[in-house]
């Protein structure tokens, strides 16, 4: 997370046995050395011994990984790559300065909630006027040109979550609180599900908190290598979170989740504060399945999904069983596996928007899986996730729409 | 080729850079070419039963693609998720079907060659028979790259199993564990794989994934296949087999989920061991059957010796031991320990009659202890067939040959 030097022992642990070629995505598109942890682990300790300068090639190599955690997952030798990844790219924007446009947004944007609300505003309206802009020879001015146009992005409503829903949602004879964190894809693009996770934990039994204040988990700031905007981040909230009584806090975003339950006791070592945090934090889905009676809660109706493992919960929390359980009641035994759940859906957060055309290649091949399986729809317990399924499937012509777990959950409630 | 034949550049062919032999790295610079973008299977043909691949192919891949055809690609290196085909016929990998069902050169038909200086013919043919000449496709799986390229293979497929089962089996010692796997294969039939894991590797997988289910002194992992019936006749065999020699446990699988979770443990034998410290050396000694346990009392012996912590496993049905050198290379000195640890190993192996390497290769990690294995004169013999092929010597040097 910050000195790189601190990672040698990490480093040392890879035995180049290759096992990541087998699971990673961006190496299963490239074909290529630098394109796989075993690759990057090799440049990175030429960087580290001096053979190797911070040169662009290695600046790209090192953010060409869509920071899946696959490799980590499946390490013989268990190395935290992800972790090392991050600390190569604090080293770039430390020692070379490394800028761009996505950067500079994510440190402008992500810091407090008053620009965090505006760059959502920007965005539905940036979004809005896209399109027909694209369409005009103003066209070569647009930001995001390498992004390709066809891009779809969803519709930012006007109304995020935080407007939606009330501080606080009781219950009679609530077993307990929690405290729903609701990440920024959720709070602003997709409240809806917001909305469905505050129905779910009440029929669940419990009372549910949210902080309307909550700020970016500041995942993409450390994804970026702005170790210092992450720290920032990290403390304000913990501060705000860790004021709140609640038994569990609670999350339907895995990349959020996994923010919160670890990297903000890495970046925050001495906190009591934030271990405290961490050590309630649980997926939405998990929490359901095990802290609760939900599944015996369901009025499920037959429906036919596939279900795709976000990789943060799957590779970097190991949460597998429990969504794949609930759903398949939910719909009555519906859920069909399809090949390759666990692999990557391209989306990885800011590496979308930085390798757009790596990251569509590899939703090409997700969305081959999904179609294959014949189901009408694709159940993904990410918002992330759910986004990018959605242009793929959109920009593919497949006629198979993505959903969040919550959104079958919540069909799925006895009225 | 031709351009570096000309210019006398080394070519060092690569497929996925997992090997455990050093058989792709270029020792002496110049040109690597990776195999890796040439990676369809062009045919699998049911009624041949081959399948034509290029040498980029994931071996793994080759599995499932045949398998949904019914048939059936034996040979299963423990990389086969990631490592080529071509790699595989490179070094003529095996695997844990080793016993029943062969390494990869029984599965070579044909390959495309490309010789050293640029031109190329095909070894083999289509044809299960084919004595027109020397078997060249046979000399050039297992060359390590260093006779051509290969560009192109002709496979072997037979037709898939119907059934199997899935044994384990505990002992209390080592030895006790290596006299069942002797009795096993007296009793007449032959298990698909035969694995075995000392107390040094089942107390690593312990700690490694919190079971407490495996304090013994050696685990047998053991699985039967063929036609239902033959199946349950294997069975009941093998049973009687490892009662009769002591098994303190014998669990069957009921389920492709216990089979499954039996096979768990050996998958993770190599993470757990890893895990321990940063530096792990896999060997591959290799020796007749009955010598298996002389051979694991003489790792043991050397393990001692040196103080280092090995952990042995591998495939008992054929003698093929992976005793795995668990250290931190960072440490000077226990870089010179490996190294004697690891000369003595292989001076066990050949005076029980064994060999080198099972299924690793030479590489530049064990070419300095070829003369000790074939002589003087069986190495010069090796080394003409080398040079006739490639006299410029720019095919992979420095492998195989010190």
């Amino acid at each position: 997370m910050s000195n790189l030097t601190n990672y040698s022992d990490e480093i040392f642990k890879c035995i180049r046995c290759g096992a990541c070629r087998a699971v990673c995505p961006t190496f299963g598109e490239e074909l290529s050395e630098i394109s796989v942890a075993r690759g990057r682990m090799a440049l990175i300790e030429a960087v580290m011994g001096g053979e190797l300068a911070l040169t662009d090639a290695f600046e790209k190599a090192v953010f060409n990984c869509a920071m899946c955690g696959a490799c980590k997952a499946g390490c013989p030798s268990g190395v935290d790559v992800p972790a090392v990844i991050e600390a190569a790219r604090a080293e770039l924007v430390d020692k070379k300065r490394s800028e761009g446009l996505v950067r500079f947004l994510a440190r402008k944007s992500l810091k407090d909630k008053k620009s965090l609300d505006r760059a959502f505003s920007l965005m539905a309206l940036g979004r809005a006027a896209y399109g027909p802009l694209a369409a005009t020879p103003l066209a070569k001015y647009l930001p995001y040109q390498y992004e390709d146009f066809r891009r779809n992005f969803p519709k930012i409503p006007r109304k995020p979550l935080s407007s939606r829903i009330p501080p606080v949602s009781r219950i009679r004879g609530a077993k307990g609180t929690v405290l729903f964190y609701a990440g920024c894809v959720i709070n602003y693009v997709y409240p809806e599900i917001g909305v469905a996770a505050v129905k779910v934990l009440n029929h669940a039994g419990y009372d549910v908190v949210f902080v309307k204040e909550e700020l970016c988990c500041g995942k993409p700031l450390l994804s970026l290598g702005e170790t210092e905007a992450f720290r920032s981040v990290a403390e304000k909230n913990v501060a705000l979170l860790s004021g709140v009584e609640a038994d569990y806090i609670v999350s339907a975003c895995p990349t959020c989740s996994l923010t919160l339950k670890e990297d903000y006791n890495t970046i925050l070592p001495d906190s009591d504060k934030a271990a405290a945090l961490g050590a309630k934090v649980r997926d939405i889905n998990e929490f359901l399945l095990h802290e609760t009676d939900f599944i015996t809660r369901l009025d499920a109706a037959e429906m036919v999904i596939t279900y795709h493992d976000p990789c943060h919960l799957a590779h970097g929390m190991g949460v597998k069983k429990e969504p794949r359980e609930l759903l398949d009641a939910a719909t009555l035994g519906g859920l069909v596996e399809m090949n390759e759940a666990s692999r990557c859906c391209g989306f990885g957060g800011s590496f979308s928007f930085l390798n757009y055309e790596l990251s569509g290649r590899i939703a090409g091949r997700k969305v081959k899986n999904i179609v294959k399986t014949g189901a009408p729809a694709v159940v993904t317990a990410c918002p992330g996730c759910m986004m990018h399924l959605s242009d793929a499937l959109r920009q593919s012509g497949a006629d198979v729409v993505a959903f969040h777990t919550l959104q079958i959950y919540e069909k799925a409630i006895k009225k | 080729m031709e351009y570096a034949a000309r210019e006398r550049i080394p070519v060092t062919p690569r497929g996925a850079g997992t090997g455990l032999s050093g058989g792709c790295v270029p020792a002496a610079g110049g040109i690597v070419v990776s195999t890796e973008r040439l990676n369809r299977i062009i045919d699998i043909d049911p009624a041949d039963l081959i399948a034509v691949v290029e040498p980029g192919v994931i071996t793994a891949s080759l599995h499932s693609a045949s398998e949904a055809l019914g048939l059936f690609y034996p040979p299963d290196p423990g990389s086969c998720a990631f490592c080529t085909l071509g790699g595989n016929i490179a070094e003529n990998a095996g695997g844990l079907r080793g016993l029943k069902y062969g390494v990869t050169r029984d599965y070579v038909m044909a390959l495309d060659v490309v010789l050293p200086d640029g031109r190329t013919f095909q070894a083999g043919s289509r044809t299960r028979k084919n004595v027109t000449g020397y078997d060249m496709a046979r000399l050039f799986t297992g060359s390590e790259g260093t006779l051509g390229f290969i560009t192109g293979a002709v496979l072997k497929l037979i037709v898939l199993p119907e059934a199997k089962a899935g044994f384990l089996a505990a002992f209390d010692t080592l030895e006790a564990a290596s006299e069942a796997v002797l009795a096993i294969i007296k009793s007449g039939i032959t298990p698909s794989t035969l694995e075995i894991m000392d107390s040094v590797t089942l107390k690593a997988v312990a700690s490694f994934s919190g079971r407490n289910d495996l304090d013994y002194g050696a685990l047998l992992l053991i699985e039967v296949d063929g036609h239902e019936e033959d199946v349950a006749r294997q069975s009941g065999k093998l049973l009687d087999a490892l009662k009769n020699s002591g098994a303190k446990e014998l669990r069957q699988a009921r389920d492709a989920a216990e089979q499954e979770e039996i096979w768990t443990a050996r998958r993770s034998a190599l993470t757990a061991l890893a895990r321990i410290s940063p530096s792990v050396i896999l060997e591959d000694a290799t020796v007749p059957r009955k010598e298996m346990t002389s051979m694991v009392r003489a790792i043991r012996s050397v393990a001692g010796k040196y103080g280092l912590l090995i952990g042995t496993f591998g495939h008992a049905g054929d003698g093929n031991l992976h005793p795995t050198i668990i250290t931190d290379l960072r440490i000077e000195e226990n870089k010179n320990k490996v190294k004697a640890a690891v000369g003595e190993i292989f001076e066990a192996a050949l005076s029980l009659g064994g060999t080198l390497s099972g299924e690793h290769g030479i590489g530049i990690m064990k070419s300095s202890y070829m003369e000790s294995e074939l002589g003087a004169a069986g190495v010069e013999a090796m080394r003409a067939v080398k040079d006739a092929f490639d006299p410029q010597g720019i095919m992979n040097p420095g492998k195989i040959f010190v």
